[in-house]
This record gives structure tokens, sequence and C-alpha cells, in this order.
């Protein structure tokens, strides 16, 4: 740099910078504004809205994990007049809600009091200002998910007639990747998009034979029919990732299931539909396939800090 | 501290030091569905790079959601590939 402000930290990495932007924190919210779905089955699934307003840049959101399960950041929707909406997906069936924390360039707050520093950038806005809590960041890395978020599908149980099977015990998934993350603060936040998709779905087959004259050794004299029933159970996942004392697991939240169903006489269709438990019009994006499994990073923050 | 840098706050509580570590940003831009972009910044130049991405809307369920990928080479960072409109956050150390 010919002029500015540079800073570095013992490892010689970039603190503050003219040149950039240190992000600070913006707001919290200690639970969602909205609760998209709820459901106990599939390992349990939550997708929560936590609205922001007043936040004129976009934003960088973390959030606590109050209980062992997966969590992530599904979605960050620009709604206009400077207001945010962050949706987190989480699996488990606990009533807790993460806090949600939002981070930005200082300009995009509203420091107060005469006593810190502030760094300016070449064009006269703020770079750092220690007055809006500047985020300190204290691990991350890159994680990969299972490619399976389960090791097998199992059809027992469910019925082909019209999918009337709860389908938790065959979807819930097992699988995850574990890594170990020394020295992270007690209540850690985190920043963790979820990029990672599965889908899985398992086809049961049923049918009946009816037969209007005898049977003769066997075969049918007179008029017969045959009735076929297919369903299709499956479940739609995407990556979270799930802390616990220092271990860290990448793995899967259910975040949408469904079933169809077809139902056929002979050769002549007469039906098809979705079961009761379908939570999306019975419609599946793709089949048993996983998806967008490389580069998921997540950063870890001490929240305690901006509480 | 002998030297180095340490900020305190007015209650001389140190809020940011030497000892601190953290991910400066450099940019934000969106990507549009089936989109790219590559913008060269040339404040990457030897620095340690993350590149976050965020679908901005919810996965669909009629069609595979494939994430953009992001690679960054010198001091460009380059995205192309996603089928989905994201956020990509530019962050250095």
């Amino acid at each position: 740099m010919s002029f500015g402000f540079l800073a570095l930290n013992n490892n010689n990495d970039v603190l503050i910078s003219s040149d950039t932007k240190n992000l600070h924190f913006l707001q919290k919210r200690t639970s969602p504004t909205t609760v998209s779905f709820t459901s106990n089955d599939y390992g349990g699934m939550r997708r929560w809205i936590y609205t922001f307003s007043n936040v004129n840049t976009v934003p960088v959101p973390f959030f606590s994990v109050p209980t062992a399960d997966y969590y992530a950041i599904s979605r960050v929707e620009d709604k206009g007049s400077n207001t945010w909406d962050i949706e987190i997906i989480r699996s488990g069936t606990s009533t807790s809600t993460p806090e949600v924390y939002l981070f930005a360039p200082p300009t995009a707050g509203s420091p107060s009091g005469n006593h810190g520093m502030v760094v300016f950038s070449a064009d006269g806005s703020s770079s750092f200002d220690s007055r809006l809590k500047p985020l300190a960041i204290t691990g991350g890395q890159s994680v990969s998910h299972p490619t399976n978020p389960r090791t097998s599908y199992s059809s027992s149980g469910l019925n082909a007639q019209y999918c009337p099977t709860n389908a938790s015990g065959t979807f819930t998934p097992t699988e995850y990747s574990s890594y170990t993350i020394n020295g992270q603060p007690s209540k850690p936040i985190f920043s963790f998009f979820s990029l990672a998709q599965a889908e899985r779905e398992v086809t049961v087959q049923d049918s009946l034979f009816e037969c209007d004259g005898f049977n003769a050794y066997g075969a049918c004299v007179g008029a017969s029919r045959t009735y076929y029933w297919t369903s299709k159970y499956w479940a739609f996942y995407r990556g979270g990732i799930r802390w616990n004392n220092g271990n860290l697991r990448a793995g899967w939240v259910v975040v949408e299931k469904g079933c169809n169903w077809t139902y056929l006489k002979d050769s002549e269709f007469l039906g098809i539909g979705t079961g009761g438990d379908s939570g999306s019009g019975g419609n599946w994006p793709y089949s048993n396939e996983t998806i967008n499994t490389t580069a998921n990073s997540f950063i870890i923050a001490n929240g305690a800090n901006y509480d | 501290m002998a030297f180095g840098l340490e900020l305190r706050d007015s209650s001389n509580t140190v809020t940011f030091s030497s000892a601190s570590v953290t991910w400066n940003q450099v940019a934000f831009f969106s990507v549009a569905a089936n989109g790219s972009a590559s913008n060269t910044y040339s404040v990457l130049s030897g620095r340690t790079v993350l590149a976050l991405q965020v679908q901005i809307n919810a996965p669909p369920l009629t069609r595979k959601a494939i994430a953009h990928t992001i690679t960054v080479s010198g001091t460009t960072v380059s995205v192309t590939g996603g089928s989905e409109a994201a956020y990509i956050l530019v962050l250095m150390k």
C-alpha cells in the first residue's frame, strides 16, 4: 500500500486494512420471526425465518447452536427497503431456537461514542470502527458431507397402495463426517451456508389379481384383471453442521419429503396422486443423487463477544 | 504488551488486538442463475482467500440446484457453472 492503514496480527495475517472492510456486529435476533416448517419425523425438521430491518448492505449471518443438532443457513433474501430474511434449517425435535447474529462492513452500522479507532478507506468510508465490535474469528475450515445420508434405504414396512406410510424410519439421516476442532469458546457461533443436497427414494409395488370365473389348476377360467400399485417415497436433504464440545459433524437435514403413487388395472391407467405425508405437492428435484458436496466452508466466532 | 496493536473500549477492556484473527471482506457480489463472473482484487495478492456462496432462493424441487464453482487464481476470483442465483462473499486475511 502507498497510503492508508494496515495492521497484521501475530500470524502476519491482515487484521485491519484500509483496502478491505472489516466485518462488524450489526444486529442479533434471539428467536425466529416466522416458523416456516416443523416436523418431528425424519430426524426432525425445522425451517425458521429471521427477519432483520435497517440493514443497508448484504449481511453475513452467524447462528448459535443451542442443541447438538444439525444447523445451516439455507437462504439469504433481500426483501427490499433494507429488510433481509435469513432462513435457518435444523434437524432434531428440540423447541430451542438458535440466535442469529448479523455482521457487515462498518458503514452499515451506527457507531456511537468518541472512544476508539476508526480506519477510513480511500473513498472516505470507514473500513474499521472499534466502536462497532469488529468480528474476531476463532476457527473455521472446509467440510465434506458424506455421499449417502444413510448407509441403506429399506423398503420394509412401506405400503405400496396410495402412499399411506410415514417413511421416517426409512429416510432419517444417520451418516456424517467428523472433525475435531479445539480451542473454541463456550458459546461458538457459526456462519455456514448449506450447499450440499441429496435426494433418496424408495419405490414399492403391490398387485392384486381378481378372477370372476373359477380357478382351475391355478388358472382363472373366465374374466379376470390385475391391479397394480406403485408408491415412490422420497426425501430431500440439505447439508448441515452439528457442534458438540469440540466435535463438529457435517451431516444431513431432511428439508422436504413426500410420496407419489400410481394405480393401474392391467395396462389401464386408473389414477395418480400423492400421499397425505407429501409436503411439497409430491415433486422431487432429482433421483438418488448427491450434489454440491465440495467447498462447504464455515467460520466460527465467539457469540459471547456480541451478546 | 510489548509491541503490536491493542484496542480497548471505554471500560478498558481489550476488544481487538494483534492476537485476534479475522477475515476481512473484500467483496460481496451476486451472480445470476446460470451466470458467471470474474473479478480481480489486487489486495488479494499474497493473502489467504476464502470465498463463500449462499443461494439466494430456496432450492427448487423441480430441478437440480447446482452450486457455482468458485476458483481463486492469484488475485482473480472466478465464479461459474451454477444453476441458481447466489451471493458470493470474498474474504481474505
